[in-house]
């Protein structure tokens, strides 16, 4: 069994417009994924970060720089989840139907070093 | 949701209130895929809106009776908390129905708007569609409607609106109104008469929702609210055998009548006998008479058609309209022939609305194509496919005008 870590972006497609019946529609799809992987057992952390609160830290000349915070961006990530896989491909699987892609979103899938 | 913190902000806040609901589901949509649905979702939206309902009180100036408000919202949380264990407080008194969407959909019936706006209000205000999505369904444009239900909302603002209920007769004359905006949601759902027609079953299923709310509730479950809701549902019960797969229009005399909802008419028959009670007929009444006849027959050529006559007969004496004189005469060709029905629609020649209704063209067009009148059936044909948008029902004229033609030239072929 290999973990993975799957990044998730929001994309370009606001959500805002969204009327309430929408909205309802999408928690339902998003909700139905994340269980489904927790009943497998395969959910092991999920968080949502927030949003409008990122800083970039860098050390320049052995002087720390604190970049921020940044609002809100199409490339920040909103939040994470670690799933477990046997595979690489039976993480794509998972990764494929995660409803994040399917509002406009784009996900990262990266293996963690075991 | 928005009907619910409605009844403490005021109709005035409408707005505030729609913000803050979309708000706490903007923040569930976020959270609740990572941490899962919590236990008691409607809870944590509860508090979540209302959180931010006093975030929203505390930071704007714009309540001037900012306490005021502050002891509102700490009687809502008592409200809500009562409400959870299922006993009914006080505050049963003040507020005599149970149901805040019921309540909203009342003072959405407020006299002072028009139909239309409404009609709008409601579905937006107390089903949660977008201005979008109801221009959708009522084929206008976007702007419009956001304009209309803007008028609307700052209308009831102006008028000083209060969540409260009317009572006594004018309780009863609301009542009629929020019957008739019921009505017109069903019909423009079940009708389609253009477009998509996934949108327009929401709208139906709404109606019937709200409906089912006024018929269960002891202040407005009175008989013609349950005669209008038996005949909702015995008439949705036929939704699946309208269309077949291609999307086209089904005749009721070519419906598999397998398709047709048992459990609807079931539960609509059982509010028609509830119906019954008292001594007031209205022409939900009689609809849903009719509707429950067809329900009833084996086949179409085993229908009531004499008991469905007499049902339009009384239809007619009560609640007299263009349509229901059409819809009579329809019935007296099935009843008594096609001559005796062919009598009836032309009587109905002198009313104008009716010249322009495509379903009286249709009508004349299916009897004088059964009195073999090929080239009379054609031209009725043509007049209906001219004064309807509805695609499903373009195709289905444009089929039946085909046969007839095909029927009249072999006919002077061979005479």
């Amino acid at each position: 069994m290999s973990q993975f870590m799957l990044f998730i972006r929001a994309g370009e497609e606001s959500s805002e417009h969204l009327s309430p019946e929408q909205i309802q529609q999408a928690i339902q799809r998003y909700s139905a994924w994340a269980k489904k992987l927790r009943e497998q057992g395969k959910l092991i952390a999920a968080e949502k970060l927030k949003d409008n609160e990122g800083w970039l830290l860098s050390a320049r000349n052995g002087q720390i720089a604190v970049d921020g915070p940044f609002a809100e961006t199409k490339e920040t990530i909103g939040g994470y989840f670690i799933i477990e896989a046997a595979t690489l491909d039976e993480a794509l699987e998972i990764t494929k139907e995660s409803p994040a892609l399917s509002n406009g979103g784009i996900v990262e899938l990266r293996e963690i070093e075991g | 949701m928005v009907s619910a913190l409605t009844r403490y902000f005021g109709v005035q806040n409408l707005e505030l209130v729609e913000d803050i609901v979309q708000e706490a589901l903007m923040k569930a949509l976020q959270q609740w895929p990572y941490r899962g649905v919590p236990e008691n979702p409607g809870g944590w939206l509860w508090q979540t809106a209302k959180n931010h309902a006093l975030d929203v009180l505390r930071r704007e100036a714009r309540f001037q009776k900012k306490l005021q408000g502050e002891i509102r919202l700490n009687e809502m949380d008592q409200t809500h908390s009562e409400q959870r264990r299922g006993t009914m407080g006080r505050e049963a008194d003040a507020y005599p129905f149970e149901d805040d969407q019921l309540s909203m959909m009342f003072i959405g019936c407020h006299p002072a708007l028009t139909r239309e706006m409404q009609v709008a209000f409601v579905l937006n205000a107390v089903s949660g569609f977008s201005a979008a999505e109801i221009a959708g369904a009522f084929l206008v444009p976007e702007a419009t409607m956001a304009q209309r239900l803007t008028r609307a909302k700052s209308k009831l603002r102006t008028l000083g609106a209060r969540f409260e209920l009317p009572d006594g007769g004018s309780l009863a004359e609301r009542l009629d109104a929020a019957l008739d905006v019921l009505y017109l949601l069903f019909n423009e759902g079940y009708d389609a008469h253009t477009g998509e027609s996934l949108a327009r079953q929401d709208v139906c299923r709404e109606a019937i929702y709200l409906c089912r709310l006024a018929a269960t509730h002891p202040l407005t479950g009175v008989p013609r609210t349950r005669a209008l809701l038996a005949l909702m549902l015995l008439q949705a019960s036929r939704l699946n055998a309208r269309t077949d797969a291609d999307g086209d229009l089904v005749l009721l005399r070519d419906q598999d009548r397998s398709l047709w909802d048992r459990e609807m008419i079931r539960e609509g028959l059982y509010y028609l006998g509830l119906s019954a009670q008292g001594d007031a007929l209205n022409r939900y009444h009689l609809e849903a008479a009719i509707a429950a006849k067809h329900a009833a027959a084996e086949s179409y050529e085993r229908t009531d058609w004499l008991g469905i006559l007499s049902d339009y007969e009384a239809l007619l004496e009560s609640a007299p309209s263009p349509v229901a004189r059409l819809n009579h005469a329809v019935a007296v060709a099935l009843a008594h022939g096609t001559e005796a029905g062919l009598n009836e629609l032309i009587k109905l020649k002198d009313d104008a609305s009716l010249m322009k209704y495509h379903l009286l063209h249709a009508a004349f067009g299916e009897l004088y194509e059964r009195s073999e009148k090929f080239e009379q059936a054609a031209q009725s044909y043509r007049a209906a496919l001219a004064l309807t948008g509805n695609e499903a029902e373009r195709r289905f004229l444009q089929k039946k005008l085909s046969t007839v033609e095909d029927r009249g030239r072999v006919d002077n072929n061979t005479g």
